[in-house]
């Protein structure tokens, strides 16, 4: 009876450890370890660091860094115009990529030239086009001298309401290729027959358009958008090497206040700011997904 | 259909990969600074097991060390055998060229000084910082709320060393935040204007008086109506005009402990519209180059200049003697503010501050006492204006003694009132500092209006200041 149980249990371990399950833990070990020294760590003390109030020798304080932070102007403003940002850009950025990726879906004049330029912005270095960009948009600046050429007067364009335009412009400039490149990748996985049926039954372009083009692609559309939103929150590098750490009012995002917080050594607010971001955004990409399955299911 | 289950399982991997990314992008500051930590940790356990066991190090963190500190360390090392003090700049000058890259502004560069905070932050997080950190790059007040830094007024009542008769406790008491003193400087420079009699014996204007710049512009008017082509004030650029206009009058603008900018009133865009107007009325007016090959003079020779006033920092007490190289019958004037006020501001080039997790405070206190200590403060190679009050009314002594520097007895009067009139410190933060240079320069060249200008400045310094 004893034995019969040992038995079990070697056959079990063995079993275990033949079982794929295994195999793929220990192939996993090496990056998990770099997961955990990289990412896992640091998140759980940077998560410290927000709970108690100096960064050396803290006390703890609970939630206090939190309250704190909430009462903060320029943190306030930082949220509202991250939040403002991504919610005028990411639809933009998704009809404009939906938009080219369906007029190069089809058989187009210069077509793989054409997909090749709207990739570029991802492989050509930042610092060179934010020179240029600079350049371009300064008070002393290409656009201010045509301006000049036809008699209108300079206007500082990094200085005032036009910062923000100039920021979502970047932002689409630098996105929509990527997006585009998902688009079309869905829209060539919808299967022709499809459309053929759909043809025989008499359904026009746009009924067709509606009908299976855009029920095909909502699972590439929850990925776009998602990853959309995520790099509306990158934005920060081309604005922060346009505009400096202190830019005009319009243009302070929440990774403005985290690294000008990180300058001054204020770890908590820092930290306490990156928790409420990432919580935010952890949340949103939950309930996303949940609407997706949800969504997949009624499909 | 395990086609599609297949997609399923792929697009929630690429979510958690997502999520993963996620945390790592919002944590990632933390981890960069680690290697740095690791990195200073090892580099100092390096060089500080050879010594730990016979003397007690006391490191110093500074951008770059000055020969008055290389100085002191070999004067102080070898009165206190025991003590060694090792001086850690984050800048050294390259030996091929040989000379620093200066910033506009005067400062150094500003990469240089962006790793020096790097550096500094990293190891205060890490608990290895230095004994004593130079503080005059970082937003100290800020670190000294958060009990980083050590009150040095505990120093300064207990050591029975220490008196306070012996310095400038004016100066000292201008550098308290709240009740606390965090940052020591060992010497200070002000601006106060030379000014030159033959032009100026005319205008009833009382140089030991405080003015205002209304009464400069109204001086400067009578004068350039009476005639003579000659200039009225001695060029000085437009950034600096400003940043002496603002750092005399800091507290109009600025109130640091409630963190409210005060740039937008109209006080400011006045100010700023009197600083252009001095230049567009030629008050200020760029400097002729002079005609054939310029002269070579030497100590205690006058150039004869016939500017009526000119804006000089008074960075050591002989940098006096160029009043008397400018002109022939020099006076030392008050620096003008927007209204009357006692006193006059100061700045100083090195705020010393000592980690409040050092476990050496004693020793590098003992090190900042010397430096401030009659020997130190009577050094040659001392940058600033002594805070120590024998080494001042020495080097003042020395200055009048010495009939070269030509001085009048009246301007040695005046030089004398230079330290106890030290009321108001003005060093600006370099931030804000950076933000009032770059907004105002499209305003002095003429491409924005002073209102526009006042409000970005308004904008920026809030955002800083509420941070």
């Amino acid at each position: 009876m004893f034995l019969g149980k040992i038995g079990n249990l070697r056959r079990w371990v063995v079993r275990m450890i033949r079982s794929d399950g295994t195999h793929a833990a220990i192939f996993l070990i090496p990056s998990l370890v770099g997961v955990t020294i990289f990412f896992f760590l640091p998140f759980g003390i940077g998560f410290y660091y927000s709970l108690v109030d100096t960064p050396i020798d803290g006390k703890f304080v609970g939630i206090r860094n939190y309250v704190d932070l909430l009462g903060n102007n320029s943190f306030r403003r930082a949220i509202w115009n991250t939040f403002l940002f991504t919610v005028l850009c990411v639809p933009m950025n998704m009809l404009l990529s939906l938009l080219l990726a369906s007029l190069l879906n089809g058989r187009v004049f210069g077509q793989r030239w054409f997909r090749i330029a709207f990739l570029s912005p991802l492989v050509i270095p930042v610092a060179s086009i934010v020179l240029i960009w600079q350049i371009f948009f300064d008070l002393n600046g290409i656009l201010n001298n045509w301006m000049n050429a036809w008699g209108v007067a300079s206007k500082d364009w990094m200085e005032g309401g036009s910062a923000l335009y100039i920021a979502i412009m970047i932002y689409v400039w630098k996105n929509v290729g990527y997006n585009m490149l998902l688009f079309l990748a869905g829209l060539q996985n919808i299967p022709i027959d499809h459309y053929e049926a759909a043809r025989i039954d008499g359904a026009g372009r746009w009924r067709q358009w509606r009908s299976i083009t855009l029920v095909y692609l909502t699972p590439t559309t929850f990925f776009v958008f998602i990853m959309s939103i995520i790099n509306s929150f990158k934005v920060f590098r081309e604005t922060y090497m346009l505009a400096g750490p202190y830019p005009h009012p319009s243009l302070y995002m929440l990774q403005h206040f985290m690294n000008n917080m990180f300058q001054q050594l204020d770890y908590q607010k820092m930290t306490s700011a990156a928790f409420m971001m990432a919580t935010v955004i952890v949340m949103l990409v939950m309930i996303l997904f949940m609407v997706e399955r949800r969504f997949s299911r009624w499909l | 259909m395990k086609h599609k289950m297949i997609g399923k399982k792929g697009f929630i991997l690429s979510l958690i990969t997502l999520m993963l990314v996620l945390s790592a992008c919002s944590s990632s500051n933390p981890s960069a600074s680690s290697p740095v930590n690791s990195l200073s940790n090892e580099e100092k356990s390096a060089t500080d097991k050879p010594n730990s066991n016979e003397k007690k190090v006391i490191t110093l963190s500074v951008i770059k060390s000055t020969r008055f500190l290389e100085l002191a360390k070999e004067k102080f090392e070898a009165a206190n055998p025991t003590i060694k003090i090792e001086i850690k700049p984050s800048y050294t000058v390259p030996e091929v060229s040989g000379r620093i890259t200066v910033a506009r502004g005067g400062g150094i560069n500003p990469v240089e000084v962006e790793k020096f905070v790097t550096t500094v932050n990293a190891e205060l997080m890490n608990g290895n910082a230095s004994d004593i950190i130079a503080v005059d790059e970082l937003a100290y007040n800020k670190y000294a709320e958060k009990g980083l830094l050590t009150n040095l007024i505990d120093f300064m009542d207990k050591t029975n060393g220490f008196n306070q008769d012996d310095y400038f406790m004016n100066v000292l008491d201008a550098l308290k935040n709240k009740d606390g003193l965090y940052a020591l400087p060992y010497g200070v420079m002000t601006s106060v204007w030379f000014g030159n009699q033959e032009r100026l014996a005319g205008l009833n204007l009382d140089p030991a008086k405080a003015w205002t710049w209304d009464e400069f512009e109204k001086k400067m008017k009578t004068l350039a109506n009476d005639g003579s082509k000659d200039p009225l004030v001695r060029y000085l650029n437009p950034d600096k005009l400003l940043l002496e206009m603002v750092s005399k009058d800091m507290d109009k603008f600025l109130d640091v402990n409630e963190k409210k900018a005060k740039f937008q009133d109209q006080a400011f865009i006045d100010m700023l519209k009197q600083a252009k107007s001095f230049y567009d009325l030629k008050i200020i007016s760029p400097l002729e180059q002079p005609k054939g090959p310029g002269k070579a003079i030497k100590m205690g020779e006058s150039l004869g200049l016939k500017d009526a006033l000119s804006l000089s920092e008074i960075t050591t007490y002989s940098s006096l003697s160029f009043a008397s190289m400018f002109y022939d019958k020099p006076l030392l004037y008050q620096a003008p503010t927007s209204e009357p006020k006692d006193g006059n501001s100061f700045e100083s080039n090195m705020l010393l501050s000592i980690n409040n997790k050092s476990e050496n405070k004693k020793e590098a206190w003992s090190f900042l006492q010397f430096l401030i200590s009659e020997e130190m403060q009577s050094s040659p190679e001392l940058e600033g204006l002594p805070v120590n009050k024998k080494a001042s009314q020495a080097q003042i002594d020395a200055s009048a003694a010495n009939k070269d520097m030509k001085l009048s007895p009246e301007f040695i009067e005046a030089a004398k009132e230079l330290l106890p009139q030290l009321k108001r410190y003005s060093g600006l933060d370099p931030k804000i500092k950076k933000i009032l240079i770059d907004e105002t320069e499209p305003f002095f060249s003429g491409q924005k209006s002073a209102e526009t200008v006042a409000n970005s400045i308004q904008n920026k310094v809030s955002l800083y200041l509420e941070e």
